[in-house]
């Protein structure tokens, strides 16, 4: 009897014994790719209240941001600047399809489309297997960020001289809760969390939907897309398209689009998580502050170099070029020499 | 002589206008061309038969009329471009013609370098269109933050 007895208890220890390490080793043994992946949905799925703070460390100041955040489903997000007084009241509406933003006191909307839009969902999905080529993902012992057990994961660039990125990600919603962005030099350019963050099931759209009303209306993106690629925006502006022949490793072409009323054509280089723009336009003077000169080959541009990203800006015959990227100022240079 | 030349001089001939010398070569010429005799024969007549036309006199004044008209198509010639019949009905005063063309002109001349300057002249833009969307573009990637960066310097 007391065998049994003893029998029935051991066999309820291990049985405990084992869910206990199965529990662990389920949570311990996920990849981090396949937490990214689910982080990457879950920041668009969950429903959820909070104020969310960003700090960026620019070249010539610092700035915090705050900004309170609602998002419920994948289908409205509301974001509404509290802090600095400068953009204090400025909104973002995105209801899936179109994403809305409107400065108040300039009066000014402007419609792109919705972060979530199936486009932006495979871009993701694109980018997501782009930053695995081109970075180390490393996870870190796990950490509390506002009293939730979080995964730490860091992203080392494979090339130097790329940015690189630490991020917290809770471990029940897969929500990331705090990022911490480093330049190439290793300087922490920005860095964002939540502050008070709740998970609120009794929010009501409609409450959210009251205080956007400026910003409601029937307006939705524009319907042409969003990306081209070279050969047709080649066709559509009026002047040769050039294209830089050397891009820093890992880098490749994003897509080619039309910005400022159609006059320049802006093409996207990414490397998965930095990000370079080169603009062309037909000639024009661009004013510029806190700039130094800067001769390659045989141009002379004006670079303004922050710590989060630098410009470069030169003319060549009728043409004003304008290269904007979070990369060195050796690499800028090397880029701009080998555009053709 | 060739009866070319002689052609030419068989008028002066008849008008008693030539030189001697070079009436008796005429003449030496005439005798030996019967074509150019011919000619003259003819020459001859029509101004026998002009000669029988009655000559009508002119009407009392005619000839200070006639002074009249002169001065005033002098007076026109002289006023150049701004002899623009089309414009007399609308501006029958010379002196308003004048003003309108010159002012026509000082606008053609005005609104042409106007459009030629707005041509050649280069536009004048910020930075601001191109950092918007560079960070428009920072958002799209998957791990960026949806706060945007305000723009750095917000009076350029």
């Amino acid at each position: 009897m007391d065998l049994r007895f003893h029998r029935t208890i051991l066999f309820k220890l291990f049985v405990f014994a084992f869910s206990i390490l199965g529990l662990v080793s389920a949570t311990w043994g996920i990849e981090p790719q396949e937490i990214l992946s689910r982080s990457l949905e879950a920041q668009f799925e969950l429903d959820l209240e909070g104020i969310k703070k960003t700090e960026f460390h620019t070249h010539q100041k610092d700035y915090i941001l705050t900004a309170r955040f609602i998002r419920l489903g994948p289908d409205f997000s509301y974001l509404l600047y509290l802090s600095p007084s400068k953009i204090k009241g400025r909104m973002i509406l995105d209801d899936g399809t179109s994403r809305k933003d409107y400065i108040p006191h300039k009066k000014k909307l402007r419609i792109y489309p919705s972060l979530n839009s199936s486009l932006m969902q495979q871009r993701r999905r694109e980018n997501l297997e782009l930053l695995l080529t081109n970075y180390t993902i490393s996870r870190q012992p796990d950490e509390f960020i506002l009293g939730r057990p979080s995964y730490v994961i860091f992203f080392i660039p494979r090339y130097p001289g790329n940015p690189r990125l630490n991020i917290w990600v809770d471990k029940r919603t897969y929500l990331p809760l705090r990022k911490e962005r480093y330049n190439a030099e290793g300087k922490m350019i920005a860095s964002s969390s939540f502050v008070p963050f709740n998970l609120r099931k009794e929010f009501f759209r409609e409450s959210a939907y009251q205080s956007a009303r400026r910003i409601l209306g029937e307006e939705r993106a524009p319907a042409f897309p969003l990306f081209y690629t070279l050969q047709e925006i080649g066709r559509i502006v009026k002047f040769r398209l050039k294209v830089p022949e050397y891009l820093p490793p890992g880098y490749i072409l994003q897509g080619a689009s039309l910005v400022d009323e159609g006059m320049a054509a802006k093409l996207t280089y990414t490397d998965g998580l930095g990000v370079i723009c080169f603009f062309q336009r037909s000639r024009a003077n661009i004013k510029m502050r806190n700039f130094q000169r800067l001769r390659f080959g045989s141009l002379e541009g004006k670079i303004r170099v922050g710590e989060d990203e630098k410009t470069l800006v030169w003319n060549k015959n009728r043409m004003t070029f304008v290269l904007m990227g979070d990369i060195s100022k050796e690499e800028l240079r090397r880029i701009a020499e080998s555009v053709k | 002589m060739k009866c070319r030349r002689a052609r030419k001089k068989l008028s002066p001939y008849l008008d008693r206008s030539l030189a001697v010398k070079e009436k008796l070569e005429l003449e030496r010429h005439l005798k030996s061309c019967s074509s150019c005799a011919h000619l003259l024969w003819q020459l001859e007549r029509i101004h026998n038969l002009a000669q029988n036309i009655p000559v009508e006199k002119p009407e009392p004044l005619f000839y200070e009329r006639l002074c009249h008209r002169l001065s005033q198509k002098e007076k026109a010639a002289r006023e150049g471009l701004f002899r623009v019949r089309w414009l007399w009905p609308v501006f029958p005063v010379p002196r308003l013609r004048k003003i309108s063309i010159t002012v026509a002109v000082l606008l053609a001349v005005c609104g042409s370098s106007f459009y030629l300057w707005r041509s050649l002249s280069v536009p004048q833009i910020t930075l601001r269109t191109f950092e918007e969307e560079y960070f428009r573009s920072r958002q799209m990637i998957s791990l960026t933050d949806e706060l945007i960066l305000p723009i750095s310097d917000e009076s350029e």
